[in-house]
């Protein structure tokens, strides 16, 4: 009988020393964020409200976005928000007469100041906050329109050769496209770069670029172009009226035909309704006669102007597929030629050949509207190349690469018949998509 | 070539049990064989017995042999979000007992094959329940699995019947493949090896113990096989997910592998007491922890995703009392997983998974002439609570689980036997806890979270009925058919306040017919 009492002794013993290690609740727990808002401009924060101001807080590991409205003091605290990597922006839109009376400084359109950070970690700790600088970016006549990038599917499509850019006279006056420059803006296309110069926000430190001037802003008040093209004319050639459009093809052609390439062979798709007709586009890119070896597809048009090639990428103006690269338009006020401008290396930590590529810097200043695009793959998308006064935030199509999806800028009012799109420096605010790219259409 | 490792194991494990079954009187071992598997006592023990090799010396017939060749149709919607609406699944299993000199052997092969219809956001195995790792999609997919399963215990006694020594292995090997897009492909195995050891410290009680320790692998890959549909979210439905707990997922178009090595070990302490009067205690206490590392490979290196952690423990009584006709076995079990894992990127846990059951069967068997009528009862009480820090998402549940139970076996004296039973199950909801933040609401937490939490508070009921028939053959062996029907049901669903784009179904019906076969 000891035995057996003993026995089951040594076994309650055991069971009591089974120790579990779990907690009572997840290390991890939704935490309480603070969002602080604020004009960067230290005279107009004394004039302007900070109450109302639009925050959008979008999650990247699964694209929900949510909406908030900051209180009398500029700022909202969120008393949950799950950990994560957050795409964060503030907006406020000020009408022209409210701004007028705040400031004493007349405009004619509303002002929207725009704030944001991409990839925000909010880690597990409570009592985290982000300060977000609203500034005022231009709102010209000119307005990126539509991007179609993703290009079409690569076996029944079109694949890249379908890609085009829209710009839109947004005023409601004649203007002209002659030497109208569009351009894409040049950054780092991944997170893991060790051999060059970054930002804290991972994006190039152009600063650091060989011969760059030590007493000017290179990262923030100047674009770095990798393709740099300009709409040919004589200065009133390409008149566009109000509310009409110019579209710029790679190859200007209708891709839902077959088409002899510049080999003879016959490039068609085999599922047209994948893809969309350029032969109306206005001007092409045309890249054969400066390459020794021209893309097939890159045939021209002879009824659509080309446009001229200041600086170009790849073998035609194949867009970024997948979507990650910053989109320019832009006059030149200045008395300097653009192909004069100055042209500076990557930031390369080692010094650069003589050989390396040199890429023309366009002044901030000069630019009229600027769009910034993203892959729709949130763990693939890249440090940001435009600064928050140029593009709060980025757009992309929902269906990614050869999607046949293009982005396309919202229409945010219709006056005596003309089609006035939505421009608020903040293309997550400003775009849309369109299932199959569409030149000339609207959303 | 692993199959065909398998099916040379399986001749082998054949041939010796046939060897050892071929007795003079043949007809007889089949006939009983064939009683003992119609006897809901005996071969609950039996069942218990295969836990471990200290037990099969003390629970399992000196010779038992057996061959089934099962189909098992189930249909409708009353079911997990991950489960298919529609499952037909082929197996085939062998199984039995034997004696080789002074030790004693159970061995069991089986072979399924399952086809399962309209599953989703599911590219797993279906037994790795608590897996906080995997993808998915709103697609319904077509699975197919094939699963072969090799389980083996021996035991032998010394020191004049007091040491007894055992050895257990556990071997599955598994294939599992949707064959509509987003094609999943897992491939897993498991192996699991035990040893133990018993002492009789007096005639009526021995104690043993056991140490457990097994490796695991699963390889998980989704592709596409329309290439439309990989370059992008065509098809929003089509959008692969990475489920990295209990809340939503992220979209995961690249790098669709992920490799999960498990590492488990654990131990067993047993308590066996047999006493004329007041019959055979057994009692199995089990704790294993396991790690499950989920990783990303390529030639060049490994990414460390997350690591879970997995603690089980098991208790269990099974007390069998048995008298000249009648026989009485209670079974008493407690068992709990906990589960938490361990995120490289924070540093910290995220997810923790717990559930635990507490239950009792009583079955008792009288025989009487011809007949042996079988009358079981059984309670079981299950909670489960997954809790995902990210989301905010904190989920429990509680039900409570009758069943009852009736069946009659009949043999006559030319050894035809029939019987028939009839079940009733009814599972009620108990009480529940619900914290969703509505801000992560998107599409797992409409299409399965929500729908698991309407399915699991709402209270079912069920019957099941079935009925065999055998009769000897080839003078060696009692070969039998048996078909079965189950039918369940739901109640109410409960309104948690959230808007369901998708329900659970009212109800589900399964059906099998098995050929079987006793030597």
């Amino acid at each position: 009988m000891k035995k057996t009492i003993f026995a089951i002794a040594v076994i309650v013993f055991l069971f009591s020393a089974c120790k579990k290690y779990q907690g009572d609740i997840p290390e991890i727990h939704p935490v309480q964020f603070k969002v602080i808002t604020s004009y960067a401009s230290d005279n107009l924060a004394k004039a302007l409200p900070l109450s109302k101001v639009k925050l959008t807080f979008k999650n990247n590991k699964n694209n929900k976005e949510n909406i908030y409205s900051t209180q009398t003091d500029g700022t909202f605290s969120l008393d949950s928000i799950s950990p994560g990597s957050y795409d964060i922006s503030a907006s406020i839109e000020i009408s022209a007469s409210e701004y007028s009376t705040l400031t004493g400084e007349t405009v004619s359109k509303n002002v929207v100041f725009n704030a944001s950070e991409k990839a925000r970690t909010i880690t597990i700790e409570n009592g985290q906050s982000i300060h977000l600088k609203l500034i005022a970016g231009p709102t010209g006549p000119w307005v990126i329109k539509q991007i179609y990038f993703s290009g079409s599917n690569t076996t029944t499509g079109a694949s890249f050769r379908d890609q085009f850019i829209e710009i839109y006279n947004n005023s409601d006056s004649v203007l002209y496209a002659d030497s109208l420059y569009i351009g894409e803006a040049l950054g780092i296309q991944n997170f893991t770069a060790v051999n060059i110069y970054r930002q804290p926000n991972s994006q190039y430190d152009w600063s650091k670029a060989q011969g760059m001037p030590t007493n000017i802003d290179a990262n923030n008040d100047y674009i770095y172009t990798r393709a740099l093209l300009m709409i040919p004319g004589t200065g009133k050639q390409y008149p566009v009226q109000p509310g009409n459009s110019i579209v710029l093809a790679q190859t200007a052609v209708n891709h839902k035909a077959p088409f002899t390439g510049s080999d003879g062979k016959v490039i068609a798709a085999r599922d047209p309704s994948l893809t969309i007709d350029l032969s109306g586009a206005d001007f092409e890119a045309y890249y054969a006669p400066f390459l020794p070896r021209p893309l097939a597809s890159d045939i021209d048009n002879p009824l659509v102007p080309n446009v001229d090639v200041l600086s170009y990428n790849g073998t035609d103006l194949i867009l970024e597929t997948s979507g990650r690269m910053g989109y320019i338009i832009f006059k030149n006020p200045g008395t300097t030629a653009i192909k004069d401008l100055p042209k500076y290396p990557y930031p390369t930590i080692a010094p650069p050949s003589a050989s390396a590529d040199r890429y023309y810097q366009i002044p901030r200043s000069f630019i009229i509207d600027a769009v910034e695009t993203q892959t729709n793959v949130a763990t693939s998308r890249i440090p940001k190349k435009l600064i928050a006064s140029l593009d709060a935030l980025y757009t992309y199509v929902p269906n990614g690469i050869y999607s046949s999806q293009s982005v396309i800028r919202k229409t945010e009012a219709i006056v005596n018949g003309r089609i006035i799109l939505k421009d608020t420096n903040n293309s997550a605010e400003d775009f849309d998509f369109l299932p199959l790219a569409n030149p000339r259409g609207f959303k | 070539m692993k199959h065909k490792n398998i099916l040379y194991i399986l001749l082998i494990f054949g041939t010796a049990f046939r060897a050892s079954a071929q007795i003079n009187d043949a007809q007889h071992t089949a006939t009983d064989a064939k009683q003992f598997s119609a006897d809901s006592v005996q071969f609950g023990a039996y069942d218990f017995a295969k836990i471990s090799p200290f037990f099969i010396k003390k629970l399992m017939p000196i010779t038992f042999n057996s061959l089934k060749l099962n189909q098992v149709f189930e249909k409708g919607t009353l079911m997990k979000a991950q489960d298919a609406s529609k499952v037909s699944t082929t197996s085939l299993s062998t199984e039995g007992v034997s004696q080789l000199n002074s030790i004693t052997l159970w061995g069991l092969f089986s072979y399924n094959r399952s086809v399962e219809d309209s599953t989703s956001f599911s590219h797993q195995t279906r037994n790795n329940l608590a897996n906080p790792y995997y993808f998915g999609s709103v697609k319904n997919l077509n699975y197919q699995r094939t699963v072969y399963n090799l389980k083996a215990s021996a035991s032998k006694n010394l020191l004049n019947d007091h040491l007894s020594v055992g050895l257990g292995t556990d071997y599955r090997i598994g294939n599992h493949y949707s064959t509509n897009d987003p094609r999943g492909e897992i491939s897993d195995y498991q192996l699991n090896l035990l040893a133990s050891v018993g002492y009789h410290i007096t005639k009526e009680l021995a104690l043993g113990t056991a140490y457990r320790h097994g490796y695991g692998l699963e390889k998980v890959n989704v592709a596409y096989k329309n290439s439309s549909l990989s370059q992008g979210k065509v098809i929003p439905e089509f959008t692969n997910y990475l489920i990295n707990g209990y809340g939503e997922g992220e979209e995961y178009n690249e790098r669709r592998t992920v490799q999960n090595n498990q590492i488990r070990n654990g131990f067993d302490a047993y308590l066996s007491f047999e006493n004329k009067k007041l019959g055979s205690f057994n009692f199995i206490f089990q704790t294993s922890r396991e790690k499950q590392k989920f990783d990303y490979r390529t030639s060049l290196a490994i990414t460390e995703y997350i690591n879970f952690n997995l603690v089980s423990e098991n208790y269990r009584l099974f007390w069998l009392k048995k008298t000249a006709s009648n026989a009485l076995s209670i079974n008493v079990s407690y068992k709990s997983n906990t589960g938490d894992n361990y995120m490289n990127v924070y540093l910290a846990n995220s997810y923790l998974f717990r559930n635990k059951s507490l239950g009792t069967q009583a079955y008792y068997s009288i025989r009487k002439n011809q007949l042996t009528h079988n009358f079981g009862l059984g309670l079981k009480q299950y909670e489960e609570r997954k809790q995902d820090g990210i989301a905010g998402n904190d989920i429990r549940f509680n039900q409570l689980i009758y069943s009852l139970s009736y069946g009659v076996n009949h043999q006559n004296k030319n050894n035809h036997n029939w019987g028939i039973s009839l079940t009733g199950l009814y599972n009620q909801y108990l009480n529940s806890d619900f914290s969703v933040l509505l801000a992560n609401e998107g599409v797992f937490t409409k299409n399965v979270i929500y729908y698991d939490y309407a399915y699991n508070t709402t209270s079912k009921f069920g019957v099941g009925l079935s009925s065999d028939y055998s009769i000897p053959m080839f003078k060696q062996i009692q070969a039998g058919i048996k078909l079965g029907l189950s039918y369940w049901r739901r109640d109410e669903l409960k309104d948690f306040g959230r808007i369901l784009t998708n329900t659970p179904g009212k109800d589900r019906f399964s059906s099998n017919i098995s050929l079987n076969l006793y030597f």
